[in-house]
């Protein structure tokens, strides 16, 4: 694709800078890179690599405490940055449109998206009502919404988040752009969608010849979709090529790194009869629907529907389900930190019996990491008060000096250095935090951990290391885990048995290598081929 | 990785390693409570305010000394004493009654003036309450003989009554704003925190509550018993409380669902610890940023209550009771003018302290 053709976009030693009042971030730092027409472009990076920021001055939308400076930024050969703002106000959305990462967020929720679309489509070309609203079904049509006259008075909340990313799509078509700019198009979504939102992109880019810069940090998609690769890492660009001439030869030690560090394709193997450490019977947990003036329960939300399960000392369950399937709900069930009915055996006890006092005692022996390590370590406590302060609950260790040590230890054994006890969780990156909420469940010497989504919030390299740390904590602690995640590939790379969840009951489970060779409900088959298809290997494997 | 240095109080240059520093625990400020003061140190006026009014304060608990009708030392026939201190009769410096020496006697000033003797007064020789019997012009009299702010209508010293006063209002509004942000807070995190049905009677509580008429209880209260400081404080603290609680609820309500606080739970604590180790210290950023004006509101509200009769009796200094004397004597300027500057001055202070300390507050430069 990257013939001589004179590029649509072409950035020159592009950099940006952000200046607060204590310090300067070089977010971007001298990148260059073009675009042809028609073509897809991936700028690949993990968070904090400048790749949004680099898009985003592209259409000048950073905020003014950002200093962009260009060599120049080039629109078919014409100088960008120069343009005054009523002439940047009509090169956005008619020459380069963009669709952002949060489809909630980016629409206003108060209009319906008649408006929303109207507004774009009339700034296009001075239609009558009649003629907007014939345009706007048009364009839902083409990103694929059924029965598009109906749904163009729905307001944004009533929309599914793939219909939304949909709309979101079809308003950056509004004005015939040349160039559409996606910035994370599907992160926010589900697998199965992301994997249609991806297909309605590059038909349209085809059918339209539209050129795309695709903004993203999931190496699968790009692989899927890109023609050619950007990979930026702390707002340089490392590395660059046809995306298969990179994939199979990546040059930069950082690209060797990250395409390193897609998770493991062959499961774990199963420990031999371990004793039953969890046995979860008809779990339920209903949330009461409630209306009208009385609030009257009229029905219930059945976000947990009668699952049972049996969780084995040293052992990983696999809990996998697309969002809102109530997979997290199933663990905070059985960690009761909700109101759920049914029975709950923990190593021979009756969870359910037990008063207050004796259940405080029972969450010892279970412990819980949660998907953000941004919001789940207390942010005014010190690292070391938040370790010992379960030591403190469960009067382990009465002696001040010797719990100090043992935060020290467990520290150590997460992978931390000794002396950020007395640092504050801000002052730490996503998977060092991710690594204090681990040590601070594992310094009370849990049998059972519950891992909820512990490494969606982290870059692709992190999201490596974090597993490789519970597979050996694992190991050396004979723990038994439920992990919950709506990655398959971290599902697999860590489970021994596999739960696929589906709005609140369980479509099938078994161990990790039957599921995901030889899947039998529909829905786990659609989840799954959504997912792996993306992937870099088919099916899995015994591991050697 | 960076901030290995300790910022505790003793070595807040950041001289020692965190992991060598021996300093008691509260002594270490958190990065961020060291940013806000740093921050606040860039505003001069707010640091200027602040220094003013700490010395200000400070200094009128001393009050005593600065300004009193008890000498400081005297040294009668060879001997020291601290009438300050120590209660003398009359009979020990060749006086002819038992009880307690009138230093401003004249018979006595020269008992103690004469040969070797001397005394040393106060650098303002009046007490809040003494009255001035031996004045040659009748009271209120514009300074001057000795006064230097004038006497107000019983023959007392203005510049001591100002000083006693002003010690008076900032002690009450410091009780005052202590007792309302203790309360504030308890009732705004208890409704924060448990929600739903405690919050929803709560606060329809505070809104029946928070609609009685304030000043006519006051009056009615002042009317049945004697008014004096306690019952003025509490009255003062059952209304004082409520604005404070409103925000502690909303910070409660916004941080009991983030995900440490179930982590907290997962791990066992309890309630209590959540609501006060997890929960709290992210919920004071209002409290704090309201102090200053909390004081001050504090500050008036006493003041007018004194004004308008319904405060402390009038044997307390009070900064009201003055501007009601000075409405009383409008021809005598240097009661109503020298409040007026008192109370301006205070208040401006602490606006200026609590401007500068919601800047450095402020959440948005975080």
């Amino acid at each position: 694709m990257n013939t001589p053709v004179k590029p649509l976009l072409a950035v020159e030693n592009l950099w940006v800078r952000f200046e607060s009042e204590s310090n300067t971030v070089e977010a971007v730092q001298g990148i260059s890179f073009t675009i042809a027409p028609g073509e897809t472009v991936a700028l690949v990076g993990e968070s904090g690599s400048g790749k949004s920021v680099a898009a985003m001055s592209i259409l000048r939308l950073l905020p003014p405490s950002a200093a962009v400076t260009a060599e120049g930024i080039y629109y078919r050969g014409r100088q960008t940055t120069t343009l005054t703002t009523e002439q940047l106000r009509k090169f956005r959305g008619s020459e380069v449109a963009m669709v952002f990462q949060e489809p909630m967020t980016a629409l206003n929720p108060v209009q319906p998206i008649f408006q929303q679309l109207a507004e774009a489509i009339q700034l296009d070309a001075n239609l009558d009502a009649k003629a907007t609203r014939a345009r706007a079904v048009e364009l839902l049509l083409q990103t694929g919404i059924p029965d598009p006259d109906a749904r163009l008075d729905a307001y944004p909340h009533q929309l599914s988040g793939g219909q939304r990313q949909r709309v979101l799509i079809a308003m950056a078509l509004a004005r015939h752009p040349k160039l559409l700019i996606a910035d994370e198009p599907t992160t926010a979504l589900d697998v199965t969608i992301q994997a249609q939102i991806l297909e309605l992109l590059t038909r349209l880019q085809r059918e339209l010849n539209m050129a795309m810069l695709l903004i993203t940090h999931d190496l699968p998609m790009v692989r899927k979709c890109a023609d050619r690769v950007y990979v930026m890492r702390q707002g340089r660009i490392v590395e660059s090529g046809p995306t298969g001439a990179l994939f199979a030869t990546p040059r930069h030690r950082y690209t060797q790194a990250l395409l390193a560090a897609l998770p493991d394709p062959h499961p774990p193997k199963r420990p031999m009869d371990a004793p039953v450490l969890l046995t979860a019977r008809n779990i339920r947990c209903h949330f009461p629907i409630r209306k009208g003036l009385f609030k009257r329960t009229v029905g219930w939300v059945k976000a947990v529907d009668d699952i049972s399960l049996i969780l084995r000392k040293g052992e990983t369950l696999g809990v996998v389900g697309e969002s809102g399937s109530g997979k997290t709900t199933l663990g905070e069930a059985l960690l009761q930190l909700n109101h759920s009915q049914g029975e709950l055996q923990f190593a021979g006890l009756n969870l359910r019996l037990h008063d207050r006092q004796a259940q405080r005692l029972m969450r010892r022996r279970m412990q819980v990491v949660f998907q953000d390590p941004f919001s789940s370590l207390s942010p005014r406590l010190t690292v070391a008060e938040i370790l010992e302060e379960g030591l403190q609950i469960h009067h382990l260790e009465p002696d001040p000096d010797k719990r100090r040590l043992l935060a020290q230890k467990i520290l150590t054994e997460v992978g931390l250095e000794a002396d950020a006890l007395e640092r504050y969780p801000h002052q730490f990156s996503g998977g060092q935090r991710q690594r204090i909420a681990i040590a601070r469940a594992m310094i009370l010497k849990p049998e059972l951990l519950v891992l909820d989504e512990p490494t969606s919030a982290l870059d692709l390299s992190v999201q490596a290391q974090i597993l490789k740390l519970l597979k050996k904590l694992q190991a050396d602690h004979g723990l038994a885990y439920l992990f919950v995640s709506h990655d398959l590939r971290v599902i697999r790379a860590m489970s021994h048995e596999v739960m696929v969840m589906q709005n609140g009951q369980v479509v099938e489970s078994g161990p990790t290598l039957e599921i995901f060779n030889h899947p039998r409900h529909p829905y786990t088959r659609r989840l799954l081929s959504a997912a792996l298809e993306l992937s870099t290997g088919g099916g899995a494997t015994e591991a050697p | 990785m960076r901030a290995k240095h300790c910022h505790c109080l003793p070595c807040r240059k950041g001289r020692n390693r965190v992991a060598y520093c021996t300093m008691p625990r509260f002594l270490r400020f958190s990065p961020l409570a060291l940013r806000r003061w740093r921050r606040f140190k860039t505003n001069p006026r707010g640091l200027a305010s602040l220094w003013i009014f700490s010395a200000l304060f400070l200094l009128s608990l001393v009050a005593e000394v600065i300004s009193n009708d008890k000498p400081l030392v005297v040294h009668y026939e060879g001997k020291l004493y601290y009438p300050l201190l120590i209660t003398y009769p009359e009979t020990t410096f060749g006086g002819e009654f038992f009880t307690e020496t009138d230093y401003k006697d004249p018979d006595i000033l020269k008992n103690l003036r004469s040969g070797a003797n001397w005394v040393v007064f106060p650098p303002n020789p009046h007490g809040y309450a003494s009255i001035d019997l031996h004045a040659t012009r009748p009271a209120p009299a514009s300074p001057g003989d000795g006064h230097l702010l004038g006497t107000d209508d019983r023959a007392r010293d203005v510049l001591a009554r100002l000083i006693y006063g002003f010690r008076l209002s900032v002690l009450f509004a410091l009780a005052l704003t202590a007792i309302g942000v203790t309360v504030g807070i308890l009732a705004g995190a208890v409704q924060g925190y448990f929600g739903g049905r405690v919050d929803l009677w709560l606060q329809r509580f505070m809104e029946i509550w928070g609609s009685m008429p304030e000043l006519y209880l006051l009056i009615i209260f002042a009317g049945i018993f004697n008014p004096g400081i306690p019952l003025l404080l509490i009255l003062l603290s059952l209304f004082g409380w409520m604005s404070l609680a409103d925000y502690v609820r909303a910070e409660f309500l916004r941080a009991r669902n983030m995900v440490y606080v179930k982590a907290a739970r997962a791990m066992g604590a309890s309630d209590g610890a959540i609501m006060f180790r997890h929960l709290l210290p992210n919920a004071m950023t209002p409290v704090i940023t309201f102090l200053p004006f909390r004081i001050s509101s504090s500050i008036l509200a006493l003041t007018s209550l004194d004004f308008l009769g319904l405060g402390v009796p009038p044997t307390t200094p009070s900064l009201g009771e003055l501007l009601h004397q000075g409405k009383g004597n409008i021809e005598a300027w240097w009661l109503s003018l020298s409040t007026f500057i008192t109370l301006v001055a205070m208040l401006l202070l602490l606006n200026f302290i609590g401007e500068a300390l919601r800047d450095a507050m402020d959440p948005r430069k975080e």
